[in-house]
């Protein structure tokens, strides 16, 4: 009886293996009593049908192997993000070989390729979901924190591009592209999920998943999640204020999201929204330190209806029209000097449509083609700053714009194991407009090998936020800013070997010039200017390798430098050094697994020119699978196991304090546990 | 350094986990798989195996898939004994059961169908025009999944019967 057990676990694990990725029919048990090894000829069709072949669509807009992509690509499976426990996108991309995240208590922010500038809300990443531009009109956020709108457990998987993306994209992917692929509808079912954690966090979510007889793919969700946060948070550089630099109850957190997708032979309809709340404990932006009035909301939403259609076998149509929502409100308690402390109330909303069209001629005699076109009608783009008492209005600022762009893109097979890929995108704003190439040779002179040379170039539009924001009391404006604009020099290396590892070794240098920077005028007001012209250099390595017993591992370095060309300074929030390891061992069958991860990142320089701590954190998880019950998933996490004191650099927000010095680190959570259970029925 | 040695040591622990590896290539993998399944649920005419106790898959060209193919090599299926032929010429294609017809033989594709239909030979190819070429079982990929359809008029017309079963799980049948 052991060995035939034995036997049905390496056939199972075969299957995940094969994938390096998540094999939903297979492990979720359909195991049926095999005689064979550990080979795939003994799986039914239906088994093997469910098995993932790891292709990306973000590199090229079209579906190709991750070794002919012309970027580097990193995918994170649903299967991984389980199995580590990570509750946030921001935790997914932590884990990401070469990324960092920073987090301010109230934002989370990315940094690609040592590249992660205080101030800076995301908008130098282009996150998208399915396609679907999420950065916003006003600020370009890409929300990764608890103010993404998207639940995590309905992601199937993640795609990261790192690199330019502008002849593809357009503005904001300018470091790199993150697209997530929802999960399909049949698979969902029905699920319900709770979880459990630290700081008075709670989470809950039902969705619903079917296939109708007439073809209608139908998937509906909801999540709720609260935490009070910290009860008490201390801030070193505040130790001189009323309550002796604590923070209480000021570190609130809570979200409410729905999802809901339709699709019918070539269209789907989807819709989402989400809308989050966070008391901010920081006193960022000069308000009063320690008073839990201070807070954000952020609320995004869309509509987006989507069509896909092979008219041939080699001709693929996609098109989409949408309807975007973004509002921002944030209460910031004020002290003017007479007591009481007033409020100001800060608020941002955005509105816009618009639509675009690929069309992809593949295999068209030696060459793959792409052609699109892209509009974005910003009906709404309005910034208002107001006092509540006495009344004031410090700014309203009413604008809309409208922006386009059209590009081409073809992949041309040289030789059978050379490709090129050539393409541009020109795009237009109201006050300017950007040509972005991209070239790149991929090189396969056999299956397991790959050798990339890659050149792009790639823009970003300044925003409304950053042109045309004065409050008259702490940032002013700047109509005149340009584009900045960034060129990319990568090589990489890709190996398969020994059948189940997977290394990639890079080098890259990035240069960005006109970088628009957050810095302080004359009268101490900040301000975003096209001052810094910046450069990077640096190395990638990294080794993935996963097992028949269903084992999974990855460890990565990346060496970076990044500096201020004019001044020859390092720039700061960059690490010279990031290390991961990421292990997931099945204790008991394909049922029960322990996943273990390590990330450090050498010291960060903040803005201070301090420096941040540098430990190794350590997050664990114990996640089960139809253990006892099927459909039922449970567990188990601990984040920062060993309880050490990291930090993240604080952006020039966090130095408004009348009468106290700049916060300069922001101190991260200790040992923290999470508990969640979902079952699906 | 402490970090890079902790790194060191978890890959070193880990790697006697390692058992006969998989191997990376998932895609031509399940290709191969679904190949040796395929021949389960089709049936050929009595007399197209002549006195010969063997099923005959023949691999066109060169792909991945020429290696993943041979772990099917000496399997059963309907009593008879896989044996795996690479062929690199359409003219070669005569005593197949089985061919596979990789997209890098692009060019050659119709060369390799109108051999195929002097015989009588169950058509495999992944390219995106297989089956409107008048080929039998087409693969493609949908959500990251290995998926077929079927050209159910090319297989009656070479008296191939192919079961409802597979029929079922095609996503196309034209």
């Amino acid at each position: 009886m052991k060995k035939i057990i034995r036997r049905r676990i390496l056939c199972s694990a075969a299957a995940c293996l094969v994938a390096g990725s998540i094999c939903s029919g297979v492990a979720r048990g359909e195991y049926q009593p095999l005689t064979a090894g550990g080979d795939l000829s003994e799986f039914s069709l239906e088994q093997l049908m469910q098995v993932k072949v790891e292709k990306v669509i973000t590199a090229s807009r079209f579906s190709q192997r991750v070794t002919e992509a012309p970027a580097s690509m990193s995918v994170i499976t649903s299967d991984e993000i389980r199995k580590y426990g990570y509750r946030t996108l921001a935790d997914v991309l932590r884990s990401v070989p070469g990324l960092y995240v920073s987090n301010d208590r109230n934002y989370s922010y990315l940094g690609v390729r040592g590249f992660s500038r205080p101030g800076d809300f995301n908008s130098r990443i282009l996150l998208l979901i399915d396609g679907h531009r999420l950065n916003d009109s006003i600020f370009d956020t890409a929300a990764i924190g608890t103010e993404f709108p998207l639940d995590i457990d309905l992601i199937d998987h993640i795609e990261f591009m790192r690199g330019p993306g502008s002849s593809l994209y357009g503005s904001n992917a300018f470091f790199g592209v993150i697209n997530i692929i929802t999960r399909n509808a049949e698979e969902v079912k029905r699920e319900l999920s709770a979880s459990a954690a630290n700081y008075e966090t709670w989470s809950g979510r039902a969705s619903y998943g079917t296939v109708f007889d007439s073809g209608l793919e139908v998937l509906l969700s909801g999540t709720i999640y609260d935490s009070a946060g910290q009860r008490s948070l201390f801030f070193p550089e505040f130790a001189s204020s009323p309550s002796a630099g604590y923070a209480f109850r000021s570190d609130y957190d809570s979200s409410k999201s729905i999802y809901a997708r339709f699709s019918l032979s070539d269209f789907t309809l989807t819709g989402l929204f989400g809308t989050r709340k966070k008391g901010v404990p920081t006193g960022a932006y000069g308000t009063v330190f320690n008073d839990p009035n201070t807070r954000t909301i952020d609320e995004r939403g869309y509509l987006d209806l989507s069509y896909r259609k092979n008219y041939s076998d080699w001709v693929e149509v996609s098109a989409r029209v949408f309807y975007d929502h973004y509002g921002f409100d944030g209460a910031y308690v004020i002290d003017n000097g007479t007591p009481p402390s007033t409020t100001n109330l800060d608020t941002a909303l955005g509105s816009w449509w618009g639509a675009e069209t690929v069309v992809t001629l593949t295999n068209f005699t030696d060459h793959n083609l792409s052609l699109g076109a892209e509009f974005r009608n910003n009906q709404t783009q309005n910034q208002k700053n107001t006092d509540v008492d006495p009344p004031a209005i410090n700014l309203d600022d009413r604008r809309h714009s409208v922006n386009w762009g059209v590009f081409i893109q073809d992949e041309y097979h040289i030789l059978k194991p050379l490709r090129i890929s050539l393409g541009v995108r020109y795009d237009n704003y109201d006050a300017f407009d950007a040509i972005n190439p991209r070239v790149a040779l991929v090189y396969t002179p056999v299956e397991a090998t790959a050798f990339k040379l890659l050149y792009g170039e790639a823009f970003r539009a300044p925003n409304v936020y950053e042109r045309y924001y004065e409050d008259g009391f702490s940032l002013a404006a700047n109509p005149d800013l340009k584009p900045e604009k960034i060129r990319t020099y990568d090589a990489i290396w890709e190996q398969y070997f020994l059948d189940n590892y997977r290394s990639s070794a890079g080098v890259f240098y990035y240069r960005v010039n006109d970088l628009i920077s957050q810095t302080i005028n004359d009268s101490s007001m900040l301000v975003y200017r096209n001052i810094e012209k910046a450069e990077a250099v640096g190395v990638a390595l990294s080794l993935e390798g996963y097992w028949q017993n269903g084992s999974k591992g990855r460890v990565s370095y990346n060496w970076q430098q990044t500096t201020d060309v004019s001044t020859g300074a390092l720039l700061s929030n960059s690490p010279r050094h990031l290390a991961k390891a990421n292990l997931s061992v099945p204790l008991f069958r394909q049922q029960l697994f322990v996943s273990p991860e390590l990330q450090y990142s050498s010291p960060r320089m903040t803005l201070g020119a301090t420096k941040t701590n540098d430990p190794v954190t350590v997050n664990l998880t114990i996640f089960s699978r139809d253990l006892g019950l099927k459909g039922l998933e449970a567990s188990a996490s601990v984040y920062n196991l060993f309880d050490v004191h990291a930090q993240d650099v604080a952006g020039e927000e966090h130095g408004q304090q009348p009468n106290l010095p700049a916060l300069q680190a922001i101190r991260q959570d200790g040992i923290n546990f999470r508990f969640k259970m979902s079952y699906r029925f | 350094m402490n970090l890079f040695h902790l790194l060191i040591v978890m890959f070193v622990l880990i790697i006697p986990v390692t058992e006969s590896g998989a191997a990376a290539e998932a895609e031509y993998q399940v290709k191969a798989a679904m190949l040796y399944n395929f021949a389960k649920f089709v049936e050929w005419p009595a007399d197209s195996f002549g006195s010969d106790s063997r099923i005959i898959f023949c691999v066109a060209g060169k792909s991945p898939l020429n290696s993943t193919i041979q772990q099917m090599q000496g399997k059963q299926v309907k009593g008879r004994t896989v044996s795996i032929r690479q062929v690199s010429r359409p003219d070669e294609v005569a005593g197949c059961q089985v061919l596979f017809i990789p997209h890098s033989e692009n060019i050659r594709l119709s060369a390799y169908l109108q051999q195929a239909n002097h015989n009588v030979v169950l058509t495999v190819g992944d390219q995106e025009r297989f089956t409107a070429s008048g080929g039998m079982i087409g693969f493609y990929e949908e959500e990251n999944k290995v998926r077929f359809e079927i050209n159910l008029e090319a297989a009656q017309k070479r008296h191939l019967q192919i079961s409802s079963h597979l029929l079922n799980l095609a996503r196309r049948v034209r």
